[in-house]
Formats: C-alpha cells, sequence, structure tokens
C-alpha cells in the first residue's frame, strides 16, 4: 500500500463528482425547484470543476496514461503554478466549491462526491505528492550523449575504445601529445 | 483494408450477437415497465400525481435489478473455467465467448451506472411532485405528510450511490494498472452494495391500488358531479362516468428486486468460498529466478494442480511492486495440444531490449531442441524483435543460437506477417493469441477481420492482464 499514488484516484472521483454536480444542476433548474439558484450555482461550478480535473497529472513512476485532447487543458491548469500544482489547495477549494451545494436536494449528491474527492486530495497532500504536468518528451532527450563525444580526440589513431581511453586519462603525461594542425570543435 | 465477411463473422458474430440480445431485454424490460405505469389501472392516480417521473424512474430501477444481476455471473471465474474447460461447453464459438467475460460484466456495470443517473433523476422530481401535488382526495398515497413538504425517504439510495461512485471511479484503466489495490479493495464493497440495494425498496414510497375493479380510477364518488381530470397526461380513465362502489385503496409496491440479485449473489458469494477454501492448499516456492530488466520468476507446485496449456494462474498471485511477476505454467507442446489438433506455432515475441528475452531463452531452445529431436522442425516458427534498434544488439551465447539466428532488429511487419501465414496455410483456421499494448492488440484485431488471406481465417483472441 506504500506507493499508492492517491491523487490519481483523487482525480478521478473530482472530474466524476464534477460531472454529478453538473448534471444535478441541470435536473435543479429544467424541473424549477425551489431555490434553483444554487442548481444553477451547481451547474457552473461542476463545469469549473471539470474543465480542472480533465487534465491528468503526471506519474512518479512508469508511464503516464494522458485523457484524449487534454494537452490544452495541461497548459492552462499549468499556467497558475502552485494554485494548481499543490494539492492541499485543490483539496480546501473542492471543500469549499461542494458546501453550496448542499443545500437543495438535486445536488446533494455532487456535493458529497465532491467533499469525498476533496478528503483524498488532502490525503494525497500529506503524503507530499504534486501535480506534475504531462508535456510531450523532447526526442533529443532520448539518448543522454555524453559531453566528451563534442571534444576533438586527444590522441592520434589507432585509438582503443573509450573505456580504454579513459585509463589512459589517468596517465595524462603519457597520453597527451601536441596536434600538428589545429583542431577545432566540430559545431554540428 | 477491406473487411471480409466470413472473418469479421468468426471474430465479432458471436459478442456482437450477445449485446443484441441484452440491448433487446433490457429495451424490452424498460418498455414493459414504462407502459405498466403509464397505462396500467392501478398506477393511474399515482400517474396523475407524479407524471412522467414515475414511470421513468420506475423502468430505470427494472432495467437496474437485470444488469446487478448480471453482472455478477461473468465474474465467477471458476464456473467459467470449469465450463470452459472440461468441454461441457463443447463448441469453439461459445467458448470463445466466454474469453469475453470481462467485456460482459464491464458492460452491465456502465449500464448501472448510466441508468441509476436516469432513476435518481426521475426521482428527484418524483419528489417535487409528491410535495407540489400533495393529493388531499387520497391522503394515503403521499409520501409528504403536508402540501408543500419536501420529504425524502432516499437515504439507501443516496448510499447506494456514493458505493458505486468509489467503485467506478477506482475501476478505470489507469488506476487499475497504476494502484490495483485501490481498484480491489474498492470493489470489494460490492456486499455492501448489494445488501443496501435488497433493504432499498422495502421503504414502500410508491403504491398501487388493490380495488380498481370496485373503484374504476376516475370514477364519480360521492360528493362528485364531474370526474376529477386535473391533468392532459392522466387520459380517458376508464371509471370515466361511474359512480364508485369503495374509496380507493393503496398498498404499497412489494419489493422484488431480492428475487433478482439473490440467485447470482449467492452465486457468486459461493464462488468466493470456493476460492478461498482453495486457496488455503499450500504453495511450495520452488524456485525463484531473478531475470534483466526487474523480472521474477517464481516457479511453485501447488497439490493437485494440472496445468492446461496456455494457462496462467489467477490474478491473486500476481503482484506488481515495479517488477513483473509472470506465473507461469509450462508453455510446452504437450500431448495436450494435440486434442486441439494444432498444425503449427508461430511464436512471435517483441521486446523493447535484448535482456528481456533471457526470461524464457532456456525453456524456448530446450523445445526447439525437443522438437528437433522429434523430427518436427516447423512445428514452432520463432520469431523475435528487438524494437529499441539503438545501438548493436545480439545473443553471444552459444547454448541460445536458435534464438541469435531467428532475431530481427526493429518492429514486425504484421501485414507480411499475417500475409505469409496466409499463404501457408491455405483455408485453414489459425488462432491468434495476442497479449501486449492496446496498439499491437488494435493493429492486430483489424488484421484478423481483413479479407487479404486467401480463405484463411484468422481469429483474435487477446489476453489482459489488468
Amino acid at each position: 500500500m506504500g506507493k499508492i499514488e492517491w491523487a490519481m484516484w483523487a482525480n478521478e472521483q473530482a472530474l466524476a463528482a464534477g460531472l454529478i454536480l453538473l448534471t444535478g444542476g441541470i435536473v435543479g433548474v429544467a424541473g424549477q425547484f425551489r431555490d434553483w439558484e444554487f442548481a444553477a450555482y451547481a451547474i457552473a461550478a461542476g463545469v469549473f470543476v471539470c474543465l480542472l480535473e480533465y487534465p491528468r497529472g503526471k506519474r512518479n513512476k512508469g508511464t503516464s496514461v494522458e485523457r484524449t485532447g487534454q494537452y490544452c487543458f495541461t497548459v492552462c491548469v499549468k499556467s497558475f503554478g502552485p494554485l494548481t500544482r499543490n494539492y492541499y489547495v485543490r483539496a480546501f477549494l473542492h471543500a469549499a466549491i461542494c458546501v453550496p451545494g448542499g443545500f437543495i436536494l438535486a445536488t446533494v449528491l455532487g456535493c458529497v462526491c465532491l467533499g469525498i474527492a476533496s478528503l483524498i486530495y488532502l490525503a494525497a497532500a500529506i503524503r507530499g505528492e504534486q501535480w506534475e504536468p504531462i508535456l510531450p518528451r523532447k526526442e533529443s532527450a532520448r539518448k543522454p550523449v555524453g559531453e566528451s563525444i563534442k571534444l576533438p580526440p586527444q590522441n592520434p589513431p589507432p585509438r582503443p575504445p573509450a573505456e580504454m581511453r579513459r585509463k589512459r586519462a589517468e596517465d595524462l603525461e603519457a597520453a597527451a601529445y601536441v596536434n600538428p594542425i589545429a583542431v577545432t570543435a566540430n559545431d554540428d | 483494408m477491406a473487411l471480409s465477411v466470413r472473418s469479421w463473422v468468426a471474430n465479432e458474430g458471436g459478442k456482437h450477437l450477445v449485446l443484441v440480445l441484452w440491448l433487446g431485454a433490457n429495451t424490452l424490460l424498460f418498455m414493459r415497465t414504462f407502459l405498466l405505469y403509464y397505462c396500467g389501472q392501478q398506477y393511474h392516480y399515482l400517474h396523475q400525481m407524479l407524471g412522467l417521473g414515475l414511470c421513468i424512474s420506475r423502468a430505470s430501477a427494472s432495467v437496474l435489478n437485470l444488469n446487478c444481476s448480471l453482472v455478477l455471473l461473468p465474474m465467477c471465474r471458476s464456473l467459467l473455467t470449469y465450463l470452459r474447460g472440461t468441454h461441457t461447453v463443447t463448441s469453439r464459438k461459445a467458448r470463445r465467448l466466454l474469453d469475453k467475460s470481462k467485456t460482459f460484466h464491464v458492460t452491465c456495470g456502465v449500464a448501472i451506472c448510466v441508468f441509476s443517473v436516469v432513476h435518481v433523476s426521475a426521482h428527484l422530481v418524483n419528489v417535487v411532485n409528491f410535495s407540489v401535488r400533495y393529493s388531499e382526495e387520497f391522503p394515503s398515497l403521499n409520501v409528504a405528510r403536508y402540501s408543500g413538504e419536501v420529504r425524502f425517504p432516499g437515504i439507501t439510495g443516496i448510499l447506494l450511490v456514493l458505493i458505486l461512485f468509489l467503485m467506478f471511479t477506482a475501476s478505470s484503466y489507469c488506476i487499475r494498472v497504476s494502484n490495483y489495490e485501490i481498484f480491489w479493495y474498492t470493489h470489494n464493497l460490492f456486499i455492501v452494495f448489494y445488501i443496501i440495494l435488497i433493504v432499498h425498496v422495502v421503504g414502500g414510497a410508491l403504491k398501487y391500488q388493490t380495488n380498481f375493479e370496485a373503484h374504476p380510477p376516475g370514477c364519480l364518488r360521492a360528493n362528485q358531479t364531474n370526474p376529477d381530470k386535473t391533468e392532459e397526461e392522466s387520459g380517458q380513465a376508464e371509471g370515466d362516468g361511474w359512480s364508485c362502489r369503495e374509496e380507493a385503496r393503496f398498498q404499497p409496491n412489494s419489493p422484488e428486486t431480492w428475487l433478482w440479485v439473490s440467485g447470482p449473489l449467492c452465486l457468486y458469494c459461493a464462488e468466493r468460498l470456493y476460492r478461498y477454501i482453495r486457496s488455503n492448499s499450500p504453495v511450495t516456492i520452488v524456485a525463484v529466478v531473478r531475470h534483466p530488466c526487474d523480472v521474477i520468476e517464481l516457479r511453485m507446485l501447488k497439490k493437485d494442480f494440472k496445468a492446461q496449456p496456455g494457462q496462467v494462474s489467477d490474478r491473486k498471485s500476481y503482484y506488481s511492486n515495479h517488477t513483473v511477476a509472470w506465473l507461469w505454467t509450462k508453455l510446452a507442446v504437450r500431448d495436450g495440444w494435440r486434442h486441439f489438433r494444432l498444425r503449427r506455432l508461430y511464436f512471435v515475441w517483441v521486446c523493447r531490449e535484448l535482456q528481456s528475452f533471457y526470461w524464457f531463452a532456456e525453456l524456448l531452445c530446450a523445445l526447439h531442441h525437443k522438437l528437433w529431436k522429434e523430427n518436427r522442425p516447423d512445428y514452432l516458427n520463432l520469431q523475435l524483435f528487438v524494437s529499441q534498434t539503438d545501438g548493436l544488439q545480439n545473443i553471444s551465447e552459444e547454448r541460445y543460437r536458435p534464438l541469435s539466428s531467428r532475431l530481427m532488429i526493429g518492429r514486425p511487419r504484421w501485414k507480411l506477417l499475417f500475409e505469409e501465414i496466409g499463404r501457408t496455410n491455405k483455408h485453414k483456421r489459425v488462432g491468434v493469441f495476442c497479449c501486449g499494448p492496446k496498439g499491437i492488440s488494435r493493429t492486430l484485431h483489424r488484421l484478423c477481420n481483413s479479407d487479404r488471406y486467401s480463405g484463411t481465417t484468422f481469429e483474435f483472441n487477446k489476453e489482459s492482464f489488468s
């Protein structure tokens, strides 16, 4: 149980709770319930929660699975910096958002579900989890190339493989020599 | 890629037939219940009060009853294994259908969630109507105690939705793959769900009229001259113009959910008990072998356990701790294969790194050697692919020569592979068993359904571990 990422589950819950809040709000407004203003609020709150929770965060270890078309949402959510990265902020935000939903019957389910999601986010925050955006991987970062490949060789040919060359670096006096022609670094 | 009707029917026909039957059953049940409450005489006055909300809530409830009972059946894995393994189910098509049990379970689960939303929304409207259309004429029909009271006797409903919410949110693909324990423990809340479900209807908020012969709905009561028709949708009541012999009498609907779910629930509980008892017999771990790329091989012995070809132990023994534990019974061409008239086996294995092939290098070479000795060198066709193309990669050990000579760099070209297999096995039936990521699975599924293969039928089967 030690390596469970609670934030992932909280994210699924918050997204589902947002949809439940939205549905309850629509039913409340369409049915012209008493105090339908709370239902109208629930529609707006539901949409906001869905937009906030749609982009999935990056997993600590392993492959992260993106939701379809989440990149633009990731960029928006990322732009709020620590407000969206920190799960304490999310936990309290969801707790605050869910309270008005508890006043009418149509939205009480959405309120309770969002409350549960807020508690799980609190647990995730206590365990030190953070929201990291899933950004497209840069192709050039695939194979980290050693710095030494950018420098011209120190010895004339025949040159042994790199592991052997490293040993000769310990004995620099014997290894070094002056190139007859000036050697410049290749900038390509 | 053009679709082949024969291949499509072989691969998709059975599944789609079951889907059509299931959809038909749900639609029939929904319409039947809807019409009962819309037109039924015993519900006339209730319908007058609540309107469409009554019909929709009851119709969705009956669909929920059906799906809550069906959803448990595909999870009786020991029973399904028994049906499949002991040839009780003789048709191969039916056995392949049993492989789709998890998909059927997910379909019923999604239907439960969708119809729960419909059911809850309709009941919310009912609550408002009970309040706004409080009936002075028939006080026993009311749920509210006075006009305008919003009374909500639905605590069991709220609990059910909350449990469903927890179960549903924890069963998405990415949670199952990354944090399986969350999925497993929340799904075990099913027992609480079913207990509350059985108690859910006992409240008896909805009532039917017991004496509609003596009191036809819409009949003239003692202190009336005209029938009291307040709503258009109540339509022409049968008793219009007649005078009532009695006052209308109402009785709560008797709960029928327990009729639907108790059978499958008992079956599933028996199944879990059987699994628990079976799991108590000791298993000896004979060897633990560490392979490259964070893979551990466990060799275990269990009393009275007979391996079937291609069998993998059940999920209880699979644990991921950033290692992959493969519980493998001998992938060997044993006598058992002959029951299935297997002529040839093509084993295509794609790995990202060369090191991964060492997991089964010994086994594959032993198998190759055994078949060579039995003069059946063409029985097993091995093709190994290393998908990461950087760097020189080769299996250098002499004893793994059969593997190194069949190693190819880069991803396999499935179309060409299928064409070759189709050409060399014309008019035969080829079973394709795929275990891998969704991309490969989708490609192979599409290829199996296409029609380029000179009369050969490719049957697609997928193995999943999540």
